[in-house]
């Protein structure tokens, strides 16, 4: 059986549209939703307690040991300006008035630590590792610099050395995982002096955050950041106005981003594994349609070539009959002409010699013609 | 179908999911936001479209710019009088049709732009110039905010000579706006002591028995003001343009006065609220029934009042009592709302704990309340209100005067209110050395901030009767102890270090968050949070 282009395309888009399904299926059934390692810590930032002291901040660069800052930690006028999370500082807190009026709010900006990261789902190199603890870890020795991470992080959280010709990493938070793996806390909750962070398993967290909320209603926005936002992070945050009035985005929903990116990288494998086959087999049918267009052209050729043969004998043949046939009759023509003149001669001849011998009869007795047999031969 | 078309859509069937999974989050909105000046003054005229016909936008009008430009304060340019009284419509006492309208306002504005404009001075569109007035872009946005008829605008209305209503013939003009309607005859007419809000008959929409607030507003109070203007000469006479009510910025300037007497309409300034009309009732049926409910709160409706801006602040749909339409089980009139809702709703500002609620945000009150978790009603002591006992009490007759009695003698004798912890029982200093490390020792003026948290109580009727024993006071900062005067120290329940399933934050951020917290909402802004060595000096 034959396959024609028209079936294989649907074979192709059959294919296709099957392993699309299989492979949303398959991740259904899968680890789709990630409910994040068991035990695992984290920390709770309780927006409403910050004052914007700024002792996070300090704490953090010593424990990560990282080069004093241009201006010293009790300098408050920092916060004057909307600050981001750099390769020298791994935390930062901002200040923000807020729309309701009043006095200003502040909250601390760093590494969300997520569930399921962004970062290390676009890391091809596995730098980026969720570890068990909560912590999200960078291997610096497997690091490429190819930044993924800094475009993949919804939070805008990674930062990269520019200024290191070298050996340039990717730093941002590691939650103190070193600390942490001695029993000890971060540094910015060890040092916070209002609570405003406190550090523990994350389903204990979530609890406290939940208790806090439901002990004063009217304080705090019914919402627990990081509890659902891209799916789960290990910092929690507690606010008393609208999250984004204090920086943080809203708009990024409750799946992960691996959970958001399956489904199109899913696709990738399909796209590979039957981008080959799809254009093999087209081309492989073009060079079928070529190899029976040349065949049947070689058929057409030999076949005009054979019936004009043929008709060229057939003329010859008629041709070489007619001929015969014209020489033929030429040839019975003559000797019917011969014969003609031979019996005319011979009539002649016959009745010169009755009527000689009718004269002579005359004389004697009539002769009968009949009796006189005419020579023939055909 | 084409081959090639196939293979291109087969195409797009693969990729175009990929490409909408990648470019999902990439789309950001960028909301410019521009500032328009407003005026409080802009009138849209927007008549109703002609059937079949076309439909221009409607015209954003400037009302204060045109009585401006025209001879001051007359309103006969613009407006034709309807019984002596000018009828706010386009020189027209009532709509008629749209074309008739449309004419009316086409012929006249024009018209007078014209006229104007020939006699050299600015003038408005002419003929032709369409969207000049019918545009969809105006130059100005609303800024037109009602205006809030309190109880100093009502006394200074009440009380004002010049107003002086027809056949008066006591010495406050009630007469001149409040009236009643009668049904039958379709007639308006003035029933003492039964005076109401205008919004109780006249509200946002008009209906068969009223018209509409703005119209009833507009027609009572410019028309008065624009006579008192004109007939009487008074500067003092109210305002007859827009801004002169609506401009949220002039609304300021309205002369307010300090101490507003009480409305003169027969409330009373002591009751007993006891949840049902008992009138006429047989001292038994009274005694059998108030036997199954709680006991009668004494309500001093004086103190209250004057505390109010207006008496809607309660009475939101008429002056009579609660219980008429909010009845101890329910009922329609009340919206299904029970008596015992509208008096301990928590989250409305109508309701009695709503409201006492409210107030615990004030910077006095909030330093210590908004450290208090929420209570559920149940937590709540009833018998602050429901202070009226009933068994030594004989109801015999049930009529107002005697509740109103009686609920005197239960709240003059409760009128002890608030009495102050001895000062000798309070330490005048405490030294929380908990930071000794790095800080010096932080003297805590213990005796001093007492102080001032009684001073902020006694100013208080409400708050006294609600801290009537002086060791509540105590419980502000000794949270979770029975009141008492013997109280413990903070650091017998807050550890050096806490535990994340632990409520309770360690000692250092419990003092950190009760002290900041306190200081930050009774505003006490001199002294930052942020600023250390404030509280505590710094070790050398």
């Amino acid at each position: 059986m034959a396959i024609t282009r028209r079936k294989f395309i649907g074979w192709i888009g059959a294919a296709a549209g099957a392993t699309t399904l299989t492979a949303v299926n398959s991740h259904g059934a899968s680890n789709k939703e990630f409910k994040g390692h068991p035990q695992s810590v984290g920390v709770l930032h309780d927006a409403t307690r910050c004052i914007g002291c700024r002792l996070c901040e300090a704490a953090c660069n010593t424990v990560n040991e990282m080069p004093a800052p241009d201006k010293p930690f009790d300098d408050l006028s920092v916060l004057d300006t909307l600050r981001r999370t750099t390769e020298k500082t791994h935390t930062v807190v901002n200040k923000f008035q807020p729309t309701a009026g009043g006095s200003p709010l502040f909250a601390k900006k760093q590494c969300n630590h997520c569930m399921e990261p962004a970062c290390a789902s676009a890391c091809f190199v596995k730098a980026f590792q969720k570890d068990k603890t909560g912590a999200v870890s960078y291997d610096a020795s497997l690091c490429v610099g190819c930044r993924y991470c800094m475009v993949a992080c919804p939070f805008g959280i990674p930062t990269y050395e520019y200024d290191e010709p070298l050996t340039p990493r990717v730093l941002k938070c590691t939650m103190c995982l070193p600390l942490i793996r001695e029993g000890k806390l971060p540094g910015c909750v060890e040092v916070c002096p209002r609570e405003a962070l406190i550090f523990g398993e994350r389903s204990q967290l979530i609890k406290q955050a939940r208790r806090r909320i439901q002990k004063f209603p009217d304080q705090y926005v019914d919402h627990i950041y990081g509890e659902t936002e891209m799916g789960g992070t290990n910092w929690l945050y507690l606010s008393g106005v609208p999250f984004s009035e204090i920086g943080m985005r809203e708009d990024l929903g409750t799946t992960s981003a691996p959970e958001l990116t399956a489904g199109a990288l899913s696709a990738v494998p399909m796209v590979v594994g039957l981008w080959p086959v799809f254009l093999t087999g087209a081309w492989a049918i073009s060079r079928r349609k070529e190899k029976i267009a040349a065949e049947e052209k070689a058929k057409a050729i030999e076949e005009t070539l054979n019936s004009a043969a043929e008709d060229t004998r057939k003329q010859l043949d008629d041709q070489r009959k007619k001929l015969t046939r014209e020489k033929e009759s030429a040839i019975a023509f003559e000797i019917k002409k011969a014969l003609a003149e031979a019996q005319q001669k011979a009539e002649e001849e016959l009745k010169a010699a009755a009527e000689q011998k009718a004269a002579a009869e005359k004389a004697t007795e009539p002769v009968d013609q009949s009796t006189v047999p005419p020579e023939e031969d055909k | 179908m084409p081959k090639k078309m196939c293979c291109q859509m087969l195409m797009i069937a693969i990729f175009a999911p990929l490409i909408l999974f990648l470019t999902r989050d990439t789309v950001t909105s960028t909301e410019e936001a521009k500032t328009v000046q407003g005026r409080p003054d802009i009138i849209l005229i927007d008549l109703p479209p002609v059937p079949g016909g076309e439909k221009m936008p409607g015209v954003t009008f400037y009302h204060d710019l045109h009585t401006e430009s025209v001879k001051k304060n007359d309103c006969s340019v613009c407006h034709v009088k309807e019984k002596d009284v000018f009828a706010f419509k386009f020189k027209r006492t009532q709509n008629t049709n749209t074309q008739t309208d449309m004419a009316i306002y086409h012929d006249n504005c024009i018209g007078c732009h014209v006229e104007t404009s020939q006699k050299g001075n600015d003038s408005g569109p002419k003929e032709g110039e369409c969207r000049a007035c019918h545009t969809i872009k105006p130059t100005f946005t609303s800024t037109r905010t009602p205006i809030d008829f309190d109880r100093s605008l009502h006394f200074r209305h009440e009380s004002s000579n010049t107003i002086d209503p027809e056949g008066n013939k006591e010495d406050v003009n009630c007469t001149a706006c409040h009236h009643n309607y009668n049904k039958d005859t379709d007639k308006i007419f003035y029933a003492k002591g039964e005076e109401s809000s205008c919004t109780y008959c006249h509200k946002a929409e008009k209906t068969k028995e009223a018209s509409n607030l703005q119209t009833a507003s507009h027609n009572a109070c410019v028309a008065c003001h624009l006579k008192v203007k004109t007939t009487f000469l008074d500067k003092k006479a109210g305002p007859v343009d827009c801004r002169g009510c609506h401009d949220p910025e002039l609304q300021g300037e309205i002369k307010k006065m300090k101490e507003v007497p009480r409305l003169k309409r027969n409330q009373p300034d002591m009751t007993l609220l006891t949840g049902q009309d008992f009138s006429g009732k047989s001292p038994e049926v009274v005694k059998k029934a108030l036997a199954k409910q709680m006991a009668p709160v004494p309500f001093d409706h004086k103190s209250h009042e004057l505390k109010q801006e207006s008496c809607k602040k309660c009475h939101h749909g008429s002056l009579e009592n609660c219980n008429e339409c909010h009845t101890l089980t329910g009922d329609k009139k009340g919206g299904d709302i029970r008596l015992e809702q509208v008096m301990h709703d928590m989250n409305s500002d109508r309701s009695c704990m709503g409201c006492h609620n409210e107030s615990k945000r004030l910077p006095e009150c909030a330093g210590c309340h908004v450290q208090m978790p929420a209570k559920p009603l149940a937590d709540s002591s009833c018998t602050t209100c429901h202070a009226a006992p009933t068994e030594n009490i004989a109801f015999e007759t049930m009529d107002k005067k005697a509740m109103a009695e009686l609920a005197q003698k239960v709240t003059e004798a409760k009128k002890t209110a608030f009495t102050r912890v001895p000062k000798e029982k309070i330490p005048e200093k405490v030294t929380i050395g908990f930071l000794s490390k790095t800080y010096e020792p932080s003297e805590f003026p213990h005796a001093r901030i007492i102080k001032t948290l009684e001073a902020g109580i006694e100013k208080s009727t409400m708050a006294s009767r609600f801290h009537e024993d002086g060791t509540t006071l105590c419980q502000g900062c000794h949270h979770n102890a029975p009141a008492s005067e013997k109280v413990q120290a903070c650091s017998s329940c807050h550890g050096s270090t806490t535990g994340v399933s632990d409520l309770r934050p360690a000692l250092k951020a419990a003092y950190h968050g009760q002290c900041i917290t306190c200081h930050e909402k009774m505003k006490m802004d001199k002294i930052a949070a942020t600023d250390c060595t404030k509280c505590h000096k710094k070790k050398d």
